[in-house]
Parts: C-alpha cells; structure tokens; sequence
C-alpha cells in the first residue's frame, strides 16, 4: 500500500502537484457579463467576444500562476464565495490561531523558567 | 420417437438378465440396424454400457454409422450413457468397434463391454444433461448445479433461430489456487469458443448465431481438479448451475462476461465493467461502420487508468482515459465479416486462433488498473470503469473531433499539472450564456438581477445562439461539456432545439440551470433523450416556501417536473433531473420533503448548492408575506453541517443520490 511522509494512504487517483484549483486551466465562462475564470468570480474581460485572447491574458496567467504555487492570487481572494477560497482562508485562520496560540505557551514557558526579555537583554 | 425397429445382427452374444435389467455382451465388432423411421428429425443412438475390465483402463467404443465414423467413447467400469448423432434416413446400418476384449475365468466367450437398452432419441425429448455429469447436487439452500467431468454434452432445443442468441453458461468453482481449467465448447460439432474459469461462479457466453433449433453442446475441459484438492474421488471439472440460450435484444450490443447490470450514474446509464469485459453483436451490425464509439467513465483524475479495446481478437487502440464521462470514437479497419482468423477466446490469452463461428463481432475492453476498492468500500465489486452507449459509426467528422477534444485534454493535464499558465490547450469546459430573459418578474428572492444585467450592459439581448457555439472554434470543439450560466432562463430560448441537437450531435454534455417554469410538452421533447443536465432550481418542498422564494406556479410547474420525470424513461432516462436545493432559513424545513418530491418526480439527484456571498450589496424584498433578507438567510457552518448530515440521512432513505456543490474543489474521501 502507497503511504505519504504523514502516514496517511496516497491518493492514486489524483496527482498531488495540481494546482489548489484548476478551473482557470479546464473552464473558460464567455458570458454577456464578460470573461470570467471560474464560476465563482467576476469577469476579467468585460467584452465578451475577446474570449480567445482573454484566455492568455495577464490576468489569467497571474491567476494560474498563483494557484499553481498552492497559493490565492488577489483575483481569488475577493472571490469569497467560492468554497476553496473558504476553506483556504478558514484554514489559514486556523493555522494563524494555532501560530499564536504557540507563541504565547513558549512565552509563557519562557517565563517561569525565569527568561524574559528583559533578562536576555 | 415414430415407430422404429432394432436389429441385433451379427457380434453381439445372447441377452441375459442382470439384476435389475437385461444387456448384451459385445465381441470386438458387432452391427445393428435400425429401421423404418419415417423422416428422422435430430435424433441421436442412445447406448447404456459398463465394462468390468475398465478398472485400470477405459476400454475405447467406437461407433460408425452407415460405415462413417460418429465418435469414440471411454467406456468405463460404471454403466453410462452415450449418445451418437443418427442420420436422417429410415435405415442406419450401425457398427461398433472395441479397442480390446478379455476372457474371463470360466467362460469362453470373448467378451467387450455390456450394452443394454440401445435407443434411437429425438433431441426434442432428450433430457438436457447427456454423458459426463454428475447427478445433480445441491449446498444448503442455494440453487442446485452439477459438476462435470472433463468432458460432457448436453442438449437444447429453442425454437427461435436468429442471429444474436448466445449461449449461456454459468458455473464455476470453489478452488481459488488451483490453475483454471479451460472451458471449451463445441454448438453442433462447431468450436464456439474457450474460456478460463474463474472460481466463483458467473456466466460465460457463446455465440451460436442462428444454428438450427436442435443443440447438441459438447463441453470440455483441460484439465480436472486433483482429488487432494477436490477431496473427492470423482474426476471433478466445474460447477455447472445452468446451461440456456440467451436471447439479446435484436441488433444490440450484448454485455457478455465480465459487466454487471445496468445501472443509473450522474449522467448516463451505464454498466460497471469489472477489469476485462467482452461484447458480442452479429457482425452485420459492424458493415460498412469504421469506427466504434463509447461513452466511458473513469474515476481517475491523473490519466493513469488506460483501456485497451480489442476487436475480433485484433487491438485498435489503447485509450488514455480522462476523467468522468467523455465520448471516445476509435478506428477498426476495415470488417472481415468472419472470413479473417479472430482470436477465439480473448479472455484466454493462451487460446489458439480460430474463426470466430456464426459472423458474431466480438469486443474486448481490458483497463490496466481497477478503482481501487478503498474508494467504494460499501460496493465490494471488482470494478474499474463504467461504459455506456456502446456502437459503430462511420462519421468521420465526430470521429476527428473526439481525437482532438481527447489531445486536447491530455495536453490541457498535462499543461497544469506542469504549471504551465499560459496555455496552448484549450478549455475543457465552456461556460456559455444562452439568454439574457426571465420568465420570473418580479426575479427570485435570492437573485441579484439588477447588479447582473447592468454588468451585462448592452450584451443582455445578444444573441447567443448553436452559430454562435460553433463561432468559438476550437474553443467549442475542444469542450466536453458546455455549462449554462446565464442570468435568464435557457428554455426560454427561440433556438433551444437547435443548441440541444448541436450538443448532441457534436457529443458535448450540456448542463442548464432552469426554473422550470418553461417546462412544456415543447420544451420537453426537446430535451427527451438528450445528454443533458438539467438542474431544477426550485428550493422548496411546498407550494408557500415556492411563493415566498419565486411565485405562485407551484402547481404548475410540479406535474410538468413530473411529465418530464416520466417521460424520460423511454429515452434511457436523459434528460438527467437534478433538483437544486439552496439551504436558506426560509426552506429549513422543507429539507426531507425535497427528497421525497424529488423521488417521487423519478430525478436523479438532489444538488446542495450555496447560496452565494454577494459582498456588501444588501438583498431584502418581501415576497408572499415573508421578508427575505440575504444576509440572515446564509446559515451559519454549523446549521450548513446539520444540513448536511440531514441530507446524507434523507438520500437513503428516499434513494435520492446528493451532490453537494459545497464541497467543490476539494478531495474525494477514501474509506478505512
């Protein structure tokens, strides 16, 4: 059986290295209130008969370039609606809780065994 | 059997009585006569013989008929019966031939084998089990089956002689580490094909064309299961449940081994096919065809799971298969209408080659891998992909566009999982925007319709019609599937017959989003047997949630939901009915009544699907004595994840699949 590094069963039917979304690369919307590249967003192109070239339009090569990288571009990031920008955002607080919640036990740590910034100073 | 009489002549002994019954002694050759049978149908000589001096080996029995040979038989020291084809003439002189004879102690006769009550047998009144079985057996309260010896005959009648009838055989074994035996069978005399089987038991296919009613089935074996692992003393080959003649539907494809039964999916319905299947049509059905089409499903998202198509034992392709359902057309060089050598069995590798009898085409689809079990743990069958649609055709054109949508895709997989931004694929999917009308005014509660339509500016009346899909080029026929997402409704379109029938021929998927309040026998027949999704915005189980969100054509609007729901099923249930449910706090507790509406109209699925944050804009309008007010009407994750559960519990109750639009983009979940 497959493991990953986690321990956890590697997922044979997909492979790990695709973007956090891939509807900038599988979907183009052409619709009457512009070019849009994914269902949840707005359109980057206002015109919608530029639909070939808006495919490879900066906007679009930013987004996917972004996404590629595991990470939200801007477009994405005032996109709320969309469930992957949810859950990444949820995610990303969670982490940031969990962050503070760390630094504050290590400070905490830190000064009952007598350091502080002051000491250390 | 007509009136006949048998002449023993010269070779036989004396008639004696035995316990229970007469018989004869045979020398080395002995002749009887069979006479005065008015026009014999398929009839065959019935022949009980035993041979005491059998112990170490079988003495040989070989019976000539009008001085032709009809077959040799293993006579063994247990009475049997054997069964010779009978000429159709009033008189058949017949002679039989021993390889050896003894002398027993204390009679000087010389002696062969024992023969009693020899008969002439019309196979109408034949008994189905002839020579080489066992007497039928049963285990606990399963159906009763026989085990044959290596080899055995039976025999049927079946008065409808065409082309597509095959024969059915299921049997198997409970010996999973022995080799497999290799089933042979033989229709009248004629190989119709070989296969290994498996343990367990399951049904093996034949074709048999259009032979003559009267069936004389020889089965044989190559080999037998040792008895330290039978644990049996018998010469033990399969299990044998039942032997029949199955009739396909006429002209159709027909799933041999290796499919389960036709079943309901997200788009169409197909039949799981375990890791190798095989399909047998009457080769008139390929003429003049060059190419052979399917619809296939594969769960893999990475383009790893590969479908090797063989036909008539020869490979014309192996398809990289994309994810979910997508058409592949694939050449077949030119028919040979049974003249050119097939592979016999193409389950059996090892099997030689050899005509494939009676003009039958037969398919074999082989996927490099199986769906791995841990991802349908609740379905403990073999499967790999699902298959739909099965056919030949000879239109070039469909056939190059399915090529390049299907290098498209590759290359649109490969471009991502590369990084790759700027991309010289194009699209999978196309969103397009039939119609900028609503037959909804005032618009639903929920829709920000005036923030879409001044978006939409002077674009809102274009004309978005079937000219203009194909205007996008390579754009349209690159996409497998094209997605309606207008704000307006699409059934309203002038042109909605002529986009359905350009998606159809094309072979694209169109999904439409609709109210269904322009749901009529129009726009009905233009979406029956079509490849469409069709997802129902109606959010409401009851007529006062339907007004508070929409208007008062509740009643109108069910009984069309409910013709259509009908309908369908004579058009292998397409259109697909996805019945959409936005959770909000005005329909929180229309939730269990939506799935048993949705069953009881015969949709296919409910769709959960969020109501969408619309950022700082307010939505508040009093509609039907209710206040909507977007902002209070998004629940929190927490009443969502309630809802959820809800609806997990309401789908098996009600046999309702749910989809959850909540849950797009992320991770397919795995069990255990």
């Amino acid at each position: 059986m497959l493991k990953t590094r986690k321990g956890a069963r590697a997922d044979v039917l997909r492979d790990d290295r695709l973007p956090l979304c891939r509807e900038p690369w599988e979907t183009c919307y052409i619709l009457r209130r512009g070019i849009i590249p994914c269902c949840y967003g707005a359109a980057i192109e206002k015109q919608m008969s530029n639909w070939a070239d808006a495919w490879n339009s900066a906007e679009m090569v930013e987004i996917r370039r972004r996404l590629s990288r595991g990470e939200l571009s801007d477009y994405c990031l005032q996109t709320l609606s969309c469930p992957i920008v949810q859950r990444a955002l949820a995610m990303r607080a969670a982490q940031s809780q969990r962050k503070s919640f760390v630094q504050r036990a290590i400070k905490k740590l830190l000064r009952m065994a007598g350091f502080s910034s002051a000491t250390r100073a | 059997m007509a009136e006949h009489s048998i002449l023993f002549e010269g070779g036989w002994h004396d008639e004696e009585r035995g316990d229970s019954f007469s018989f004869r002694w045979m020398t080395r050759e002995a002749r009887l006569i069979v006479k005065g049978l008015r026009a014999p149908g398929t009839a065959y000589l019935r022949v009980i013989t035993d041979c005491p001096f059998s112990h170490k080996k079988p003495v040989v029995l070989e019976v000539l008929a009008n001085d032709a040979a009809t077959g040799k038989r293993d006579i063994h020291n247990k009475w049997t019966s054997f069964f010779f084809p009978f000429p159709k003439e009033p008189e058949v002189p017949f002679t039989f031939r021993l390889d050896r004879t003894h002398m027993a102690p204390g009679d000087t006769r010389e002696l062969g084998i024992k023969v009693r009550d020899v008969a002439v047998i019309d196979i109408s009144e034949m008994e189905m089990y002839g020579e080489g079985w066992y007497p039928e057996e049963r285990m606990t309260t399963a159906l009763p089956f026989r085990w044959m010896a290596r080899e055995a005959v039976c025999f049927l009648h079946d008065d409808h002689a065409r082309s597509d009838r095959y024969l059915e055989i299921r049997c198997g074994h409970p010996f999973s580490s022995a080799r497999q035996p290799a089933l042979t069978v033989a229709v009248n005399g004629e190989k119709v094909g070989t296969r290994l089987v498996g343990p367990g038991e399951q049904n093996y296919y034949f074709p048999i064309g259009s032979q003559p009613c009267d069936l004389r089935i020889d089965l044989s074996l190559d080999r037998t299961f040792p008895s330290s692992v039978t644990q049996d003393s018998r010469q033990l080959g399969v299990m044998v449940r039942d032997i029949a003649i199955h009739h396909a539907s006429e002209g159709d494809f027909f799933f041999a081994e290796g499919w389960y039964q036709q079943e309901s999916s997200d788009l169409l319905s197909c039949r799981w096919m375990k890791k190798e299947a095989r399909l047998l049509v009457p080769e008139e059905r390929r003429a003049g065809n060059r190419f052979l089409s399917l619809w296939i499903s594969s769960e893999f998202e990475n383009l790893s799971q590969r479908l090797s198509v063989f036909v008539n034992g020869a490979s014309i392709g192996e398809i990289e298969l994309l994810h979910g359902w997508n058409y592949y057309s694939l050449e077949m060089g030119p028919a040979d209408h049974g003249q050119k050598k097939h592979l016999l069995s193409l389950i059996h590798p090892k099997v030689p080659e050899r005509p494939l009898p009676h003009h039958t085409c037969e398919l074999r689809l082989a996927a490099n891998k199986p769906y791995p079990a841990r991802y349908h743990a609740q379905d403990g069958r073999e499967l790999s992909v699902r298959v739909s649609e099965v056919a030949f055709h000879d239109n070039e054109q469909v056939h190059r566009n399915s090529q390049s949508l299907h290098k498209n895709a590759i290359l649109n997989y490969r471009e991502m999982s590369n990084g790759a931004t700027r991309l010289k694929s194009h699209p999978l999917n196309l969103g397009i925007d039939l119609y900028g009308v609503c037959n909804i005014k005032p618009h639903c509660v929920y829709c920000i319709w005036d923030w879409g339509k001044e978006m939409e500016g002077p674009n809102t009346h274009a004309m978005v019609d079937d000219a203009t899909l194909k205007g996008y080029g390579p754009f349209f026929q690159n996409a497998r599937s094209l997605v309606n997402c207008s704000i307006g409704e699409p059934l309203l379109h002038p042109r909605l017959r002529e986009i359905v029938e350009l998606c159809e021929r094309e072979k694209k998927i169109l999904e439409i989003s609709t109210n269904g309040q322009a749901l009529n026998a129009k726009t009905v027949a233009v979406l029956l047997g079509k490849r469409v999704t069709v997802y129902v915005s109606l959010d409401a189980a009851r007529k006062e949630t339907y007004a508070r969100i929409r208007n008062d054509r509740w009643d109108e609007i069910i009984p069309q939901l409910r013709l259509l729901g009908q309908q369908r099923k004579d058009h292998g249930n397409l259109p697909r009915i996805f019945m959409v449910f936005m959770p909000m706090r005005v329909n929180r507790g229309d939730l269990e009544d939506f799935f048993r509406l949705s069953r009881d109209i015969n949709a296919d699925a409910v769709v959960l699907r969020p109501l969408c944050d619309i950022g700082e804009r307010r939505v508040r309008m009093e509609r039907s004595g209710y206040l909507f007010d977007y902002e209070r009407e998004i629940l929190s994750s927490e009443e969502l994840a309630e809802i959820f559960a809800e609806s997990g519990m309401h789908a098996q109750k009600y046999g309702v699949p749910v989809y959850n639009q909540f849950h797009f983009g992320g991770r397919r979940e795995q069990s255990g």
